[in-house]
């Protein structure tokens, strides 16, 4: 025993934290640094997923690994450097896994029950939502982080007692209109959006945008005008990949021809278009020399000429050319690592900003608009990772509820506050229009492969008595098809398993809805099907939720109350405004200044 | 461009994507003292480490008792491998010095094992640094000396102490002009840029914003390119000295003046904050007996909190923003972290 750890945390705490077992979900930026707190805190099973392997610009901040270890899986990699120093508790069992987490024929529903917690260190959305829906159904505490910058978020949350990842709305990756990419840019990112989704899509990638639906405009000689060019670049398509064609210069003179001079002069002939825009240049090509082969390389923090990009894009565009060609012609994916490929986009996305009057980028700063780049740093991972690691104690060690933990968010770093260092905040409840945690009656049930439909209702019934619907209906959630209502029960009596298809990737899921016309409603029950062997047909939960109407209209005016934090302070102003909760948190400097005095 | 600064850009990419390619070149150029490596000391060198920091000299006299897991519980750059034919006593530094090597070959890195005191008094010594961060002090009359001599030689200095769920970071960089931009969109903002342009055109600077603060210069930068404009204001700050703060602290006006009733109401209900500043005036409050025994321990990710905040406001320091004046609070207990202007 560490006599620090038992001055704190006491003796039965201390021994708490040395029986609990722990999933950690991303070994990255966050995880690295979880993973560390959790091992020097003793904590006594540590099971640490995550299917990605390291890369150069990681080692800036995920300190568990060296240069020697760049290609090698961050879990493998980090579980076998902490145990170098699992000091406090000898027998800390570090279990590492290298399969994606949403594959559920590895990490099935009984493998997640195990764990008393679960700590996510994730950097997308996809799977922070399938942990969230899973945390739903296993009812475990979920300690949800993220960071960006110097901005960063750590978030403890609970099935039906605080807000689930879901309950608000998470931010998209933005769109941009096809009008506005195709022939009137007016900002560096079109023309990087034009460059990468567009020109090297068609050109030398795979999938072509064939069936856009909504242009963003209604000029119809503007629509006929992207229509044909994208098939008038079928025909330089059928020339990079004919092999015979071994004069690599014309194919090139002739692209850029197409897309630089013909395609803007026919943009130009639209007359609607610049009544209100300054008028794009055609690109002069007198004096450009196509038989260009090598470039030495310039400076990637540097704004280039436009004969610089030019140049570029001559040699970057043979090359792919050669690429595509010797690998059979298969579309070639863009990868923002790939130097040919970032040169070729960056140095076409310039060559358009040009032509429009648009502002250059350095090759740097596309490439963080081209590949999503998050900027990311050592130190506010460390600070996000150890409030989500003092939450995981404070539950584990000290027994706090989950409504008495705060969600902790960023506030000086990020010129939100001059006072706090943090902003440290009640949990919300749960949000009532929920689709993830509160619209519906989530469960998950135990049976086997003979199960009948029929003993699955009866079953509920049986359990739920009233509370159950007398008039229901029965859904396959892996088809979306109806197995069961009150004039179809062919199927009642055959095993579920025949009906449904268990399928071995992914969890199977029934959902019953209510038939009833009655004023109280259940509201849907939403069932993952747990295939056994040998235990009886059972549930995780013993009530129902219903919903009469006006309760439900009730619900929905507590929730558009402000929120008072501890400090009195109003955190959070139900606006509508679908913005993410921890966005709301951040009112501005003059704010708080105000509510703090 | 050489083989060797296309490496950096790469390994550092998501750091100079926030903080630009000439806040990395003074990281590297920056040469720091950080005193003694346990809890919070480790998650420094980590931090310091990791952003590609030139030159760092670490002074820890401290041993290590192979034999006592309680010495060593809370460090990462001691391995199982690098201790295992050992026994009894061993210095810490020594030790961790080749992990810490290890996490950045590039650096370097100078390790002192004997004299802290001597060596923190001795002028000619600390004269080198652009930095000294002192943790695992908690002798506050020696500490005062020590910074008298870092501000006679105009040296920046970091002190963090460590109350198990409780800590603090004292900063003071003397006196320093900072930058802060904020940008206005013309179309938005237009009636605060006329406000601002009336205020700039009266030029009655310098103007107090705070205590310890003053504004020197106001402009408005226009960018008509993008549709924005950039209020630039530079501001005079002045830190206190660490003699200063105990000080004042000591003095029972001081806590009422000095904090916001919310933040008076917390320090005289809650318990843990006023334990940190126990240290610091024992006067004001009496001393408790939980809190007497946490004095000193330094808990993993209270520790990786307390290291990673005195790291980025280093780095803040090298790029001209906002700092931490002086004094930011750590209480893990009841949820408080707050920055503190004496």
């Amino acid at each position: 025993m560490i006599k620090d750890l038992e001055t704190i945390f006491g003796k039965e705490g201390t021994s708490k934290l040395q029986n609990s077992k722990v999933l950690m979900v991303g070994s990255g930026g966050i995880g690295c640094e979880l993973l560390k707190n959790l091992v020097l805190l003793g904590y006594k099973e540590i099971h640490v997923v995550d299917m990605d392997t390291i890369d150069l610009s990681n080692l800036n901040r995920q300190f568990l690994f060296r240069f020697k270890d760049i290609k090698n899986f961050k879990s493998v990699v980090a579980c076998d450097l902490v145990n170098e120093f699992k000091f406090t508790n000898f027998n800390t069992k570090l279990v590492a896994y290298t399969e994606n987490i949403m594959n559920f024929k590895h990490f099935n529903i009984d493998w997640f029950e195990q764990f008393d917690v679960i700590m996510n260190a994730l950097d997308n959305l996809e799977a922070r939502r399938y942990i969230n829906k899973i945390c739903q159904y296993i009812k475990k505490p979920l300690f949800e982080t993220g960071t960006s910058g110097f901005d960063g978020f750590a978030m403890p949350m609970l099935s039906k007692v605080t807000e689930c990842f879901d309950c608000t709305n998470k931010e998209t990756p933005k769109t941009y209109p096809v009008c506005t990419i195709r022939s009137t840019p007016s900002q560096p990112v079109h023309c990087v959006v034009w460059a990468k989704g567009f020109l090297f899509q068609e050109l030398l990638g795979d999938t072509h945008e064939d069936n856009i639906q909504d242009y963003g405009t209604d000029d119809q000689e503007e629509i006929q005008r992207i229509k044909s060019q994208q098939s008038e670049l079928h025909e330089l398509v059928l020339m990079i990949s004919d092999p015979s064609l071994t004069n690599m210069d014309e194919v090139v003179e002739k692209t850029i021809n197409k897309v630089f001079v013909d395609d803007i002069k026919k943009l130009l002939a639209i007359d609607s278009l610049w009544k209100t825009r300054k008028p794009p240049r055609v690109l002069d090509l007198t004096n450009v020399d196509f038989g260009i082969e090598e470039m030495d390389d310039l400076d990637k923090n540097k704004e280039w000429t436009l004969e610089e990009n030019i140049n570029h894009f001559i040699v970057s565009l043979k090359k792919l050319i050669n690429r595509k060609r010797s690998n059979n012609n298969a579309g070639l994916e863009f990868d923002k690592d790939d130097n040919d490929a970032l040169l070729f986009l960056a140095s076409a996305a310039n060559i358009r900003s040009e032509i429009f009057s648009i502002t250059t980028k350095t090759v740097f700063d596309i490439k963080q608009i081209a590949g999503n780049i998050i900027p990311a740093i050592a130190t506010t991972n460390a600070i996000i990772a150890s409030f989500s690691t003092l939450n995981s104690l404070k539950l584990l060690a000290f027994g706090d509820d989950i409504q008495s933990l705060k969600s902790s968010f960023t506030s000086w770093a990020t010129g939100t506050s001059n006072k706090k260092y943090m902003n440290m905040v009640r949990v919300n409840k749960p949000n009532p229009e929920c689709t993830v945690c509160s619209r519906t009656n989530n469960m998950i049930m135990d049976l086997n492969q003979s199960t009948t439909l029929d003993q699955v209702i009866s079953f509920l019934r049986d359990k739920f008595k009233d509370m159950f619907p007398e008039d229901i209906s029965v859904m396959n959630l892996n088809n979306s098809s109806i197995i069961y209502d009150f004039d179809f029960d062919d199927l009642i009596s055959t095993p579920l398993s025949k009906i449904i298809n268990p399928s071995p990737l992914t969890a199977d899921f029934l959902l019953i809805l209510d038939e009833d016309t009655s004023e109280t409603i259940c509201k849907p029950i939403q069932i993952l099907l747990n295939w056994t062997d040998s235990l009886p047909i059972n549930v995780n939960t013993d009530t129902l939720d219903q919903y009469t109407k006006t309760t439900h209209d009730e619900q929905e005016k507590t929730q558009s109350d402000a929120a008072i934090n501890d400090d009195g302070e109003i955190v959070l102003m139900d606006d509508d405004d679908g913005q993410p909760a921890h966005k709301k948190h951040k009112l501005n400097d003059d704010h708080v200044e105000v509510l703090s005095d | 461009m050489s083989s060797e600064d296309k490496v950096d850009v790469e390994l550092y990419d998501r750091q100079i994507r926030l903080w630009g390619m000439s806040t990395q070149k003074l990281i590297l150029k920056s040469n720091v003292l950080v005193v003694n490596i346990n809890g919070v000391g480790t998650e420094i060198m980590k931090n310091l480490l990791l952003s590609g920091i030139g030159n760092i000299t670490v002074l820890d006299e401290h041993d290590i008792d192979i034999d006592d897991v309680n010495t060593y519980y809370n460090q990462f750059f001691i391995y199982k491998s690098n201790i295992e034919n050992l026994t009894g006593k061993v210095k810490r530094l020594d030790i961790a010095q080749t992990n810490m090597k290890d996490m950045n070959p590039r650096c370097n890195l100078t390790s002192i094992t004997s004299d802290t005191k001597k060596l923190l008094l001795d002028k000619s010594f600390l004269n080198k640094f652009d930095l000294v961060i002192i943790t695992e002090i908690l002798d506050n009359e020696f500490l005062c000396k020590v910074n008298d001599v870092s501000r006679e030689l105009n040296l920046p200095m970091y002190i963090t102490q460590s109350y198990g769920l409780s800590s603090m970071i004292f900063v003071d960089y003397i006196s320093r002009i900072s930058l802060s931009e904020k940008f206005l969109d013309i179309k938005n903002d237009a009636v605060q840029i006329e406000r601002e342009k009336e205020m700039i055109a009266k030029g009655k600077f310098p103007v107090k914003l705070t205590k310890n603060t003053e504004l020197v210069s106001k402009e408005l930068v226009n960018n008509e390119e993008d549709g924005n404009m950039k209020l630039v204001m530079r501001t005079l700050n002045k830190f206190i000295s660490f003699r200063e703060m105990i000080e004042k602290l000591n003095t029972e006006e001081c806590i009422s003046n000095q904090f916001n009733n919310r933040q008076l109401r917390n320090l005289k209900s809650n318990t843990t904050i006023p334990y940190v500043l126990n240290s610091l005036n024992p006067k004001i409050f009496s001393t408790d007996e939980h809190f007497n025994k946490c004095k000193g321990i330094e808990l993993p990710a209270v520790a990786a909190i307390v290291g990673a905040a005195l790291v980025q406001d280093f780095i803040s320091s090298l790029n001209k923003t906002k700092l931490i004046n002086n004094l930011l609070l750590f209480d893990a207990k009841n949820d408080e972290m707050p920055i503190i202007e004496i």
